[in-house]
Order: structure tokens, then C-alpha cells, then sequence
């Protein structure tokens, strides 16, 4: 039996290609092992997208739970910074001061939604109540959290896990301020609820695409379903943002107006989605003053 | 009746398919028994789809929408929210009609 397992965290780990490559690496190998000493190893980073913490994190957190010893080494200050600010480091048992001059994070956290009130909470403060960065309208803030909720919802009805993940990453470049946000659950993944519900084998970026067509839900029994990643795909499209969704052996990216499908070698157990949400246009999603209707509306 | 989303569900923010269950079950407890009910959402600031689906949208398994246009209004909605709620209501009506016609083909199939 092998004790030790060693997580190298490679020089730059980011939302794209190689980084999703790499978590579903980690989760695949590192989930199955019967060792008991998982050192993750920053040895070799010298850049981490922030918001990738929700999938570091729920992948350590699932080996805590199988009772592994996780420990992280030789992280570098710019790194341990980085991780200090989005409270990574305190959920897993670090302690590192690093000053809060730069409110750029969206914490690390863990949600079940059984408290509505204080998710939203969560998210309009950090997302839209920092320092610095610039304001959205009601309307786009508004947009901005219902999608957030319709993604979380979509993980825990979906992937039939208790708890989603998410972490964030402000960037507050003046030509192009933006946030980035990822969530994850290592639960059922869209490949296999989306085959299971119409008994085929689609790959995962097939899976993905069925998912995404308007109308198309894998919900049964007496409740409808199957907006929620409609109304995402609206809200990248009026934001010119970009959504990615990682399930299975699935990588989808939608971005200006084109859906690509990237694909995996490797499976991600579960499902990641990072929203990319420009936050220089106030404005982007304007609402229409006319007054609507409400009689006879069924 | 009035029915005070805000004040049945204790928040502002109407998001999961829990608080959506009670809001459905008051709704068909009245509809039930043929009286009216207005929704009321003043005060609430958020809304998803899987709150409506569950509230609203599976109210279309039992019943049709002459019973529903006649029994259940809706009053202080923001528009916004309109559209999501006018979405899933189209989206329910297709999911009750597709559901009944792949059941009539699977029972059928299985005669």
C-alpha cells in the first residue's frame, strides 16, 4: 500500500484546458487511493486562479472525509497570499495574515442553500460590495445573483450532492474589470444523469449539448425544470462573458456568441461551472420599462 | 385569499424548490376547494426558476389553464421576474403535455 500521495500543483493553474485537466487528475487519482498522507505541493506554483480553491477545496475537503491527512507545502508568499485572502487557507486549518487591502476574493465557501437569506447575503457583499469596484444596476446585480442561485440549485438537485463549492476571483483591471466564479460538486455528473434519462451513451461534451438546448431538462416526476441553463446562457450572451461547464469526461466553453466543445481525456467526477462576469458595463442587462400584464397569464 | 410569498416563505429571496413546495401547497389547498388566491411578491428581491417550477409550474399537473387563469393571480411582481414566471409557466405547459403523450405511448406500447 502506498502512505503518501504527492499533489504537485503545477507553475500555473488556471480555468482552461490544462488546469481542468489537471483537477480531474487530482480528483480521479487522489479519491480512489487507500493512503493515508496526501501532501499538496505548491513547490512549482507561482500562479493560481483564485476561484479554482472551490475545486481544490471539495476535492481536499473528500479526502478528509476518508479520513486522509492533507497537507499543503512549500506554497510561496505571493501564493499564500492568495489563499489567505479567499480563506482557503482557514478552512483547512492555515493560519497566514495577509493584509486585506485588496478585497479581490469571493471567500471559499461551502453552500446547502437551507439558508436563503444568508447566501444571498454572501453574494451581494462580496460581489457587489467591495471597494473599488465598479457598480451594476439594480437590474444587472440582480441577473448577476439569480444565475448564481440557478447554478447552486442546479448542483445539489442534479448531482444529488448536499453541499456545492464556490470561490471567486475579482479582477479589477480598469480597461476590463471582471470576476470569475467557480462551483462544484463531486456528484452525478450531467454524462451520466443526461444518458440514464434518455438510455444512450453520449459522450460528455454530447451530454453537455443536450443539457444546454432550451427545453431539454432530465427532471421527472411533477415538478418542470430545464430553465436554469437558459436563462445563463442569456445572461453571458447580454454580459459578453463566458461560461464553462466541466462534467464527466465533458469540457464545454460558451463564449462570444460560440459554443465550443473541448472535451477531456480524463473524467471530472462531478461538475464544475466558472462564470466569467465583465463588470464594466453597469448597464448590460436593461430591463423594459413597459408594464406588464398579469391577468390571464395561464 | 392573499397569499404574502415574503411572509410565508421568511425571507426575500425565493430560491429553492423547498420554499417553492410551500407556496404550492397553500395554492392547490385553495384552488382545491375552488376559492381564489392572489400571489403576492412584494418585498421579495430574488426569484429562480426552481422556486417558480416548484410553486407554480407543477400546479399544471392537476390543472388546466382556464382553472388556473380563473382561481390565481399574481399582484407587485417586477417585471423582470415576469418573464422568468411567464417562461416557466410555457415551459410547464410543454413539460405536462410531453409527459402525458410519452406516458400514452408507453402504456401503449406495454398493452
Amino acid at each position: 500500500m502506498v502512505n503518501l500521495f504527492n499533489i504537485p500543483i503545477p507553475q500555473s493553474l488556471k480555468a482552461d484546458k490544462e488546469g481542468y485537466a489537471f483537477l480531474s487528475w487530482v480528483a480521479g487519482s487522489a479519491l480512489l487511493l487507500d493512503c493515508k498522507e496526501i501532501i499538496v505541493d505548491f513547490e512549482a506554483c507561482s500562479f493560481i486562479e483564485g476561484n479554482l480553491c472551490a475545486v481544490l477545496g471539495n476535492i481536499l475537503e473528500g479526502l478528509k472525509i476518508r479520513n486522509k491527512n492533507v497537507s499543503l507545502q512549500n506554497v510561496r508568499i505571493q501564493i499564500l497570499r492568495v489563499l489567505a485572502r479567499n480563506e482557503f487557507l482557514e478552512a483547512f486549518g492555515y493560519t497566514f495574515y495577509a493584509p486585506r487591502y485588496f478585497l479581490t476574493s469571493i471567500p471559499y465557501k461551502k453552500f446547502n442553500l437551507s439558508d436563503e437569506a444568508a447566501a444571498k447575503e454572501f453574494f451581494s457583499l462580496e460581489l457587489f460590495g467591495k471597494p473599488g469596484m465598479p457598480q451594476m444596476s439594480a437590474p444587472a446585480k440582480k441577473a448577476i445573483l439569480r444565475n448564481i442561485f440557478e447554478i447552486c440549485i442546479n448542483a445539489i438537485t442534479h448531482a444529488g450532492c448536499e453541499y456545492v463549492y464556490c470561490c471567486g476571483q475579482l479582477f479589477n483591471i480598469k480597461a476590463n474589470p471582471k470576476v470569475l466564479i467557480t462551483f462544484v460538486d463531486l456528484g452525478n455528473t450531467i454524462t451520466a444523469n443526461v444518458n440514464n434519462y434518455l438510455s444512450k451513451n453520449l459522450s460528455g461534451n454530447e451530454a453537455i449539448r443536450w443539457a444546454l438546448i432550451d427545453g431539454n431538462t432530465t427532471k421527472e416526476g411533477s415538478e418542470p425544470g430545464g430553465l436554469g441553463l437558459k436563462l445563463l446562457q442569456d445572461l453571458i450572451s447580454y454580459n459578453k462573458g463566458k461560461l464553462q461547464i466541466v462534467s464527466g469526461n465533458g469540457f464545454v466553453e460558451i463564449f462570444d456568441g460560440k459554443v465550443n466543445f473541448i472535451g477531456q481525456e480524463l473524467d471530472f467526477p462531478g461538475t464544475i461551472v466558472t462564470l466569467e462576469i465583465k463588470l464594466g458595463d453597469p448597464n448590460f442587462y436593461i430591463l423594459t420599462n413597459e408594464k406588464q400584464n398579469t391577468s390571464n397569464i395561464f | 385569499m392573499t397569499l404574502n410569498i415574503r411572509e410565508t416563505i421568511g425571507g426575500d429571496s425565493a430560491l429553492t424548490p423547498t420554499s417553492g413546495e410551500l407556496i404550492y401547497n397553500i395554492i392547490q389547498k385553495e384552488i382545491g376547494t375552488n376559492s381564489a388566491i392572489d400571489l403576492d411578491f412584494k418585498g421579495i428581491e430574488i426569484i429562480t426558476s426552481a422556486f417558480l417550477n416548484a410553486a407554480v409550474g407543477r400546479l399544471y399537473a392537476k390543472y388546466s389553464s382556464e382553472e388556473l387563469n380563473a382561481l390565481l393571480h399574481i399582484k407587485n411582481i417586477s417585471s423582470d421576474d415576469l418573464s422568468i414566471l411567464k417562461k416557466v409557466i410555457e415551459r410547464a405547459k410543454e413539460y405536462f403535455i410531453d409527459k402525458r403523450s410519452f406516458n400514452e405511448r408507453m402504456d401503449q406500447t406495454f398493452e
